[in-house]
């Protein structure tokens, strides 16, 4: 299932956005005559459920609930709308003023084509493009924050390939100067990319394997890390190693800052690290191992929220005890089946 | 003997560098150095050694091997090639010691300049100390006995000297110098160097011939390795096997000699665990210690130590083995101990060191920076943007410590400090016999 590694979830997010495009312009989506808002969630929820690659796949089925919740939140009939956009804002407006006046009449057969387009045009597509502008900017947006939590000559500790990571750190080199090691983990080059690609922007850079993170640890002043799901109890799922890390942090008393974009909030519980885990390959762990000597590697691993400092989203910055109201924000409860 | 004028003299102006002596530069190809090292130990003197010695002794303290030849003309470059690589190692860990791949070659010329400094056991024990043949302390320290009982064996007296013991004590101090330049002398090392001066001490007060010395002295090597190594790891198998219940769940971190010995033997009681060994594969040792277990028999997990998370929950004990214990009572290991400690008591996991007692040490280190080694990682491309950082060694603090199994029974981290202070009694090791002139 995570087979690319380098690339951003981002990148998985957006794609099944396009497909949800694609599809609803598709001339045989099975879409009723005349689709209303439920419909259309239906069929996005079924849609998701078909898309998502496996039971530990986050990312599509979040995407998919903050689409359902703007659509949702576009077509209430308080008119409280909250995109940006003005024209959006009248295109809605007039939508609520034709759906208050189409309730009354059944079914228009000749017009119902032209409703449904309506409703498509003006609610459904206007939200996914407001969900896709918000992943895009969704760096820039952290990136706010990326002066204020730093002081000069610092040591920041960074894990394996973080693309929000990246960003933030090459907008905070603009007015603050720090240091940053990367631990790389056993089996990736990943640990080797981000230093290389930190190294281009002349950053002072080094390079540990995973086994010296305690060593190092008494050095570094704040910790990095990007993030693979943040749960609605303020967990984490992330990359096989970051518990240590957590664990030691709070030994040291090392803050720990985590970078997402919202699209990554997942509202799930975990308790446990073997809630949301998968075995991989043991092959992948060790090519020489066999049935005797079994190789046993993981896929995620789940942080507690009490070893975490901040959360910082494009949506603001949040303390583990508060990240549940983000969510009552985002998402709707009766989207969590899908 | 006296001793070369560049070797602790240093020059005005200049730094002193300790490893000017050598020549820095490394060759690569690791199978030549497998050839020759067997070439090295017949070839004679070569041709000017006065030639030699001058470009030498000019040359600057490399921080990082180069990826050129040996040949004189490149002398120059590897210099400039060592300036740059000294401007990126100034940061927090300029003051640990780095240390060179030396190839048999390199260390031809220097024997060129010098042929009575090194025998050539020990330099092909420091060419199995840079290979990464030789690791683990207990590995380490009975190679290097072995290296110096041959020593003994082939040492003639000069004439300047009739007594035995003093020559050789100063042989002993400058070989322990040179030594420090392939890798840091590691505890049990130490320990065995007082224990030899202290034969020698004796020797001393007696008046054997020379070789009757050798033989006595080499009697005395022979005991330590057996009552110090061999029979203090029966007694700590013993006394684990007490501790550690049949079917337990363990965990095991890289290869410790007294750990292997203690599954081994387990097994051949015909108990069962279940074992799960962290592997570190940097150095590779996790896998040597399945392998060896393999051809015991013995089934085991192996898995990396950034995805031990998952299987704390399921373990009962850790097992890890020493590289020396501390007077404050901290464990120094191999790097990635201190965290697997930290976890452990985060998860009220029992955290059981194995160590033997001439591994104990009087030293005291709270933070692993302040002293440590820095191993070498497989070489990068010339012009990275970052630096690379590995390290040999870690201190886990004496509250992540449960228990030390020795041969002088199961003791806390905090006892260390005692035990230290009984053996000082008897200088480290149990009381020497006094050799008797045979007639």
């Amino acid at each position: 299932m995570n087979t690319q590694k380098a690339q951003p979830r981002l990148y998985s997010s957006k794609e099944s956005l396009l497909a949800l495009k694609a599809h609803l312009s598709a001339k045989n989506a099975k879409l009723p005559k005349s689709p209303t808002i439920e419909d259309y969630i239906t069929y996005i929820k079924k849609l998701s459920i078909r898309l998502k690659q496996g039971p530990l796949d986050f990312w599509i089925p979040n995407v998919y609930r903050r689409v359902i919740q703007v659509i949702r939140l576009m077509s209430s009939e308080d008119g409280f709308v909250q995109n940006k956009d003005k024209e959006k804002n009248f295109k809605a407006l007039g939508l609520t003023i034709q759906r208050s006046s189409s309730r009354s009449k059944t079914t228009i057969e000749t017009g119902a084509e032209t409703g449904s387009n309506a409703i498509q045009q003006y609610v459904i597509l206007p939200a996914i493009d407001q969900v896709l502008e918000e992943m895009e900017a969704h760096s820039d947006d952290i990136n706010t924050f990326a002066s204020t939590h730093f002081f000069t000559n610092e040591v920041l500790l960074v894990y394996e390939y973080s693309t929000t990571v990246l960003n933030f750190l090459l907008s905070a080199k603009k007015t603050r100067n720090f240091e940053i090691i990367v631990l790389e983990s056993e089996t990736e080059n990943l640990g080797k990319q981000f230093a290389t690609d930190l190294g281009k922007h002349q950053l002072n850079v080094t390079l540990t394997p995973f086994t010296n993170a305690y060593a190092i640890m008494q050095r570094v002043n704040k910790i990095l890390l990007g993030v693979d799901a943040i749960l609605k109890n303020g967990g984490l799922l992330m990359h096989p190693g970051t518990y240590a890390i957590c664990v030691l942090a709070k030994q040291f008393a090392v803050p720990v800052i985590v970078l997402s974009g919202a699209h990554k909030l997942t509202p799930k519980y975990a308790f446990d690290q073997t809630t949301f885990n998968e075995l991989v390959s043991p092959l992948k762990i060790n090519p020489n191992s066999t049935i005797e000597q079994m190789s046993i590697g993981i896929t995620f691993d789940y942080v507690p929220p009490e070893y975490i400092s901040l959360y910082i989203t494009n949506q603001g910055q949040y303390t583990p005890q508060s990240i549940y109201q983000l969510f009552s924000d985002f998402y709707n409860v009766k989207d969590e089946d899908i | 003997m006296s001793e070369k004028p560049n070797q602790q003299n240093p020059k005005k102006g200049e730094p002193w560098k300790p490893k000017e002596k050598f020549d820095k530069k490394a060759n690569k190809e690791k199978q030549k150095q497998e050839q020759e090292q067997g070439e090295g130990k017949q070839e004679t003197n070569q041709p000017p050694q006065q030639q030699n010695k001058q470009p030498i002794q000019q040359q600057t303290a490399d921080q990082q091997p180069t990826q050129q030849q040996v040949p004189t003309n490149d002398k120059q470059i590897a210099q400039t090639n060592a300036s740059k690589e000294q401007d990126k190692r100034k940061d927090f860990l300029s003051h640990l010691p780095i240390f060179q791949d030396y190839t048999s070659v390199s260390i031809k010329t220097v024997k060129q300049i010098d042929p009575l400094t090194l025998h050539h056991a020990f330099i092909e024990l420091c060419i199995q100390y840079q290979n990464g043949q030789c690791i683990g302390s207990t590995h380490r320290c009975v190679e290097f006995l072995n290296a110096l009982k041959q020593f003994i064996r082939d040492y003639k007296l000069s004439r300047q000297s009739n007594y035995f013991a003093m020559a050789f004590l100063d042989e002993l101090k400058k070989i322990f110098n040179l030594m420090k330049n392939f890798r840091t002398v590691n505890e049990g090392m130490s320990t065995s160097y007082l224990f030899i001066r202290e034969c020698l001490m004796i020797l001393r007060d007696t008046k054997l011939d020379e070789n009757e010395s050798k033989i006595w002295l080499c009697n005395q090597i022979d005991q330590f390795i057996q009552s110090k190594i061999i029979a203090a790891s029966e007694l700590i198998v013993k006394n684990a096997t007490q501790l550690i219940q049949e079917g337990t769940t363990i965990l095991v971190y890289a290869r410790s000699y007294l750990i292997e010995n203690f599954i081994i033997n387990y097994f051949k009681q015909g108990k069962q665990l279940t074992i799960f060994v962290v592997d570190n594969p940097q150095f590779g040792e996790g896998s040597q210690l399945v392998n060896r277990l393999q051809q015991q028999g013995i089934p085991c997990y192996q898995i990396l130590l950034s995805h031990v998370s998952y299987i704390l929950s399921k373990v009962d004990k850790i097992l890890v083995g020493a590289s020396s214990m501390l007077c404050n009572g901290a464990l120094v290991s191999r790097v990635g101990t201190a965290l697997l400690a930290c976890l452990a008591s985060t998860h009220k996991i029992p955290f059981l060191v194995f160590c033997e007692s001439y591994k104990f040490s009087e030293k005291s280190q709270i933070d692993s920076l302040s002293w440590n080694e820095i191993a070498q990682l497989e070489q990068g491309n010339e012009n990275q943007q970052y630096t690379s950082l590995s390290l040999r060694y870690d201190i886990t603090q004496s509250n992540y410590i449960n228990m030390i199994v020795t041969e002088v029974g199961l003791i806390p981290a905090t006892s260390v400090k005692a035990v230290i202070g009984e053996f000082k009694k008897y200088n480290y090791v149990d009381a020497i016999e006094v050799p008797r002139k045979e007639q």
